[in-house]
């Protein structure tokens, strides 16, 4: 690659983290959600507001100028503040940028925060003045109800079978008081209509509602000023980002995700055997799938097995999506990535209560976003 | 317009691009997605619109569109891949379709059904 492999040089660790639950849309300010997560993440990290020196707000839909709009109420510091978007990977992005600027030494302490509220959302493809047959015909559940149709078609999988990817989230996020849905779904119930696309039922497809999530990363000499507890410090090892390649005639999201994830591995020095927590996008069922093949989990076709095997559940080979993942914790779009992150420390510090995974040493967050862009960052105790 | 209708049969336009020989679609003259070239390396053309099912799926809900209907990614014999609707009674992945423009709410749309349906 020829590129610095700076997370190995300069050690940057998570020390705090911070959630307002993931709802449905309400009359609660985006000001509130944001200062509730950022306020918990401060508590977490055992610091005050003054000791941050740069934050990164992530957020899709509520528009300019939102951070300083909600940091403001957090005191006077004149703390260097931008916004981020980018997509569904909008947190994950002012995640890595947080992460790059204490490990480049522009800053010791870095906030990273996303909030978002479903508002009207305002798209910037529509405005390239390039028409497709299909504009407007083809929203994001129908272009996965297409993986599905062919997953389906090259592996012999049932729907049935796809469905369970959702039971096993559900019953996760059923433990999980941010999650939005936090109820414990039967197969018959994640199978009962609503039908939205193809195989898709609505209990297979994430909910859009509002939340936020903060993360505060700081750097060694940083760690140690404040005598944080080294065993609550979850290292970052590892921070890709790639846009889609040119593919005629393949689907790019297999692709995109098995390209990002091998440089993720590449930086950490680690395999996808070491993966004990993935907190990956599974705003579909069949993303699961998809994507435990892509990071190499397991071969392509074979992720229906390990599924029913309970290697994927909490306790087994890899806890994936923990959190309840996308389909049953939620998906507010500019704290998702952030969120993911959140949850993979909370594992790693062995703080997660009963849906704690037993020994969890290493975890991967992985999204991806419209573009299509895919980021992927891995968390490790030291 | 993204087709053309001539002796029966739709064709899909498209943009050549003459530095890596890709068929770009949709077309566009902002550069080639895959080398970058633009301005004279980048020529309209049109190519049959047909191919085989890649995928599909019978959408049930919708924001704005009324439901059900079908959606359809072709591979296209010329490359690409392109999503439009679908009339198909019995689709399947790997059969052969081809375009027929249709009359949809006062708009001329591209429809893939299957080869050999008038």
């Amino acid at each position: 690659m020829g590129k610095k492999n700076l997370l190995a040089e300069q050690p940057v660790y998570v020390i705090g983290i911070g959630l307002h639950r993931y709802q449905h849309a309400s009359d609660t300010t985006f000001v509130t959600l944001g200062l509730t997560a950022v306020r918990e993440a401060l508590v977490d990290a055992g610091i005050e507001w003054p000791s941050v020196e740069a934050a990164y707000v992530g957020n899709v839909r509520i528009g300019m100028a939102a951070g300083p709009a909600m940091l403001r109420y957090l005191g006077s510091t004149g703390v260097a503040v931008a916004q981020v978007e980018n997509a569904s990977a909008t947190g994950s992005t002012a995640f890595r940028q947080a992460v790059h600027d204490v490990a480049g030494g522009v800053v010791d302490i870095c906030l990273a925060v996303g909030v978002d509220k479903p508002d009207a959302m305002n798209w910037g493809p529509q405005k390239a003045n390039v028409p497709t047959l299909a504009d407007g015909l083809v929203e994001p559940f129908s272009h996965f109800a297409m993986l599905t149709e062919r997953y389906m078609a090259e592996h012999g999988a049932t729907p049935e079978q796809i469905a369970k990817v959702a039971v096993k989230n559900h019953r996760n996020g059923s433990m999980n008081p941010y999650a939005q849905r936090q109820k414990v779904r039967t197969l018959e119930e994640v199978l009962a209509p609503p039908q939205i696309s193809g195989a898709l039922t609505r209990l297979q497809c994430t909910p859009v509602g509002e939340g936020a999530a903060a993360v505060i990363v700081a750097s060694a000499e940083a760690v140690e000023r404040l005598g944080f507890d080294r065993n609550r410090a979850i290292r970052v090892t590892a921070s890709a980002s790639r846009l889609q390649e040119f593919t005629p005639g393949i689907n790019h999201d297999v692709a995109l995700t098995a390209k990002t994830t091998y440089e993720a591995y590449d930086q950490a020095g680690i395999g996808p055997e070491d993966l004990d927590i993935v907190e990956m996008h599974d705003a579909f069922t069949i993303e699961e799938l998809l994507y435990v093949e892509a990071m190499g989990l397991c071969a392509p076709g074979e992720a229906v097995r390990r599924l029913e095997a309970g290697e994927y559940d909490i306790g087994g080979k890899h806890a994936v999506s923990a959190s309840g993942g996308l389909i049953a914790m939620g998906h507010p779009t500019g704290p998702t990535g952030v969120g993911q992150v959140c949850e993979i420390v909370r594992q790693l510090r062995g703080e997660a209560g009963p849906r704690q995974h037993p020994g969890a040493r290493v975890g991967l967050a992985h999204m991806v976003g419209v573009g299509a862009v895919c980021l992927v960052h891995v968390l490790q105790r030291d | 317009m993204l087709f053309v209708e001539g002796d029966g049969a739709v064709a899909l336009r498209v943009v050549h691009c003459a530095s890596c020989g890709s068929v770009l679609f949709p077309p566009q003259h902002y550069g080639c997605e895959r080398c970058g070239s633009c301005d004279d390396a980048l020529t309209d053309t049109t190519v049959p619109a047909r191919g085989r099912i890649h995928s599909f799926a019978l959408v049930h809900r919708h924001a704005r569109l009324e439901t059900p209907f079908q959606i359809v990614e072709v591979l296209t014999d010329a490359g690409p891949i392109v999503r439009a609707r679908l009339d198909d009674p019995a689709p399947a992945i790997g059969d052969a379709v081809v375009a027929k423009v249709r009359r949809i709410d006062g708009a001329d749309v591209l429809v893939f059904v299957p080869e050999g349906i008038h």
